[in-house]
């Protein structure tokens, strides 16, 4: 009992605490909302009803927080608020964390079909064994036409591989994702569907992958 | 005429062979390793076998209760005595009379396949069953649905509960107890295994021998023994169906080199998984033998390995082949009771 009152007085006279990853998805300076029309300027606007993807491989400090990779994946579904909190078991008073956006091959194939791989959750690709990474869909109003878009986005095999390493030192605050910036890069005239690896698919992700801060 | 002994003779080799298969079910377990067959590619470690899990693995394969309107079983395209493959019709059909594209494969030996599909698209066992499951024009379900209704009965709750130790059936519990039983479904003890072997007794038939030999010149490099597949992906040489527009390897690995390009099958059970190709395109074995035996690169069709080099092989030679491919029936995988209809519901 004497060694469990001296951690607790020692946790909070450092100031030290629960290194969590909270991600905030951000349209310019608002909460980001599903559903809900966003002007991206002049007379285009957006509205996202699905928006989930999927985080690996995180680091706090560069050590992973979990000794099994397979424990260390997980789904973030924007319908889905407490899905958007990673929490860990490391006690820091400020963490930077690493992770991979999307997972790797290895991941892809495991086989695991557990908790963030249950094919259930509508992320698995049952025809090509392996995950969307990022599905991300709606509709956008553009010159005034409305164009439906829909973008699963995944595939592990080079050179279309959607997993991008991204590096953020956060301290305790969450990590926004700059929506603004993400929805204005998407295809939608030219590309408003996409279902299967290849180099769009890619790019997407690497322009996904460029806006957390 | 009606001949009393015609009749009979064939009666008791059936029963000698589930009398036989019943006593293999106890000397061999759920899974066995024939003698100098490579290393199993299936990772027993995560979803080790016990009876009651292959129980009830196989009592789902046999309920279509996995099918959206519980019409339609993984059995009805994948027969036992047809070494699980769906004989009388090139292509497959589902729920509602639905047509598929591809001709279901027989399942045997699947614990030695790094891959699943003519097109190798699915990478593991234990996720399979999510394809026919979901696909419209087999079982039209969805996960949802089916483990919806899997947690609404009372005889699959206690199952699962018993095997499993849960209250909710999720998918990791069905995707296991399906795998545990088609991991199992091991064939080894054809009449080329017995060969092979050196038992007492057992011997090629001159024309079985003759065959043998033209298989191992013709046919060995892709059909390697003795799971007679090196699971890798060529052309057959068919030819593109253009109302299926079936591209096979390609539309897994978007190159335009994999155009055409299928899984080799196993020729293991050969003779009783007809018909044959991914299209189902030849309904007897001779037609398959008479194809590779003419196909030429004259005849334009994309196939590297037969126009580098030719199978030529006249009537009587074709013959010898089709004997030898005969030896690589296993009867009692066939009518082996472990293996056949099983349902919870009659317990």
């Amino acid at each position: 009992m004497g060694d469990f009152l001296r951690c607790v007085l020692f946790f909070f006279a450092s100031n030290l605490v629960v290194a969590q990853i909270q991600f905030t998805p951000t349209f310019l300076r608002s909460d980001f909302k599903l559903d809900q029309w966003y002007s991206l300027g002049g007379d285009d606007s957006v509205q996202v009803t699905t928006f989930k993807f999927y985080v690996s491989n995180v680091q706090c400090q560069g050590r992973s927080i979990s000794v099994n990779p397979l424990d260390n994946v997980f789904l973030l579904d924007a319908a889905d608020s407490s899905s958007l909190t990673i929490p860990t078991s490391r006690i820091e008073k400020e963490a930077d964390f690493t992770f991979h956006l999307g997972m790797d091959s290895s991941l892809n194939t495991c086989g695991f079909l557990e908790g963030p791989f249950d094919p259930l959750l509508g992320m698995y690709w049952a025809w090509n064994t392996g995950y969307i990474q990022l599905k991300i869909a709606g509709s956008g109003r553009f010159g005034g036409v409305l164009v439906p878009f829909e973008y699963h986005i995944g595939g592990y095999q080079h050179p279309n591989a959607a997993c991008e390493k991204v590096g953020v030192e956060v301290g305790n605050e969450p990590i926004q994702i700059d929506m603004y910036r993400f929805l204005k890069s998407l295809p939608y005239a030219s590309e408003p569907r996409i279902m299967h690896p290849c180099p769009t698919a890619k790019r997407i992700h690497q322009n996904f992958a460029t806006c957390f801060h | 005429m009606f001949s009393l002994k015609k009749a009979i003779l064939p009666l008791f080799v059936v029963i000698c062979v589930l009398l036989l298969s019943s006593a293999w079910e106890d000397e061999r377990g759920l899974f066995y390793q024939p003698a100098h067959w490579p290393k199993p590619t299936y990772d027993f470690k995560n979803n080790p076998l016990t009876d009651e899990k292959f129980l009830l693995g196989k009592a789902l394969f046999y309920d279509p209760v996995l099918s959206v309107d519980s019409t339609v079983s993984c059995a009805s395209c994948h027969l036992q005595y047809t070494a699980f493959a769906h004989v009388d019709h090139a292509l497959s059909h589902g729920i509602q009379s639905r047509v598929g594209k591809r001709n279901a494969p027989g399942l045997m030996n699947l614990a030695w396949m790094p891959v699943f599909h003519w097109d190798g698209g699915v990478l593991n066992l234990n996720a399979q069953p999510v394809n026919p499951i979901t696909h419209p024009d087999e079982m039209g379900s969805s996960l949802k649905v089916v483990l919806a209704k899997l947690n609404g009965s009372p005889v699959y709750q206690k199952a699962f509960k018993e095997v499993f130790e849960t209250e909710k059936i999720e998918t990791h519990h069905l995707m296991k107890a399906l795998a545990q039983f088609t991991v199992s479904l091991v064939s080894a003890n054809s009449k080329y295994d017995k060969v092979m072997r050196k038992e007492k007794g057992i011997h090629f038939t001159e024309q079985e021998e003759a065959g043998h030999r033209l298989f191992q010149k013709h046919c060995n490099e892709c059909h390697k023994a003795p799971l007679f597949t090196t699971h890798e992906f060529k052309a057959n040489g068919i030819g593109l169906d253009p109302a299926l527009a079936d591209f096979g390897r390609m539309s897994i690995t978007q190159k335009s080199k994999d155009s055409l390009l299928f899984k080799i099958p196993t020729l293991r059970n050969i003779a009783y998984s007809f018909p044959y190709m991914h299209d189902g395109r030849f309904a007897k074995l001779k037609d398959v033998i008479q194809h590779y035996a003419t196909l030429s690169a004259s005849k334009g069709l994309k196939s590297k390995e037969f126009s580098k080099r030719p199978i030529a092989l006249n009537d009587n030679q074709q013959k010898d082949l089709l004997a030898f491919l005969k030896t690589l029936s296993d009867t009692e995988f066939l009518f082996n009771k472990k293996y056949s209809f099983y349902s919870l519901k009659s317990k």
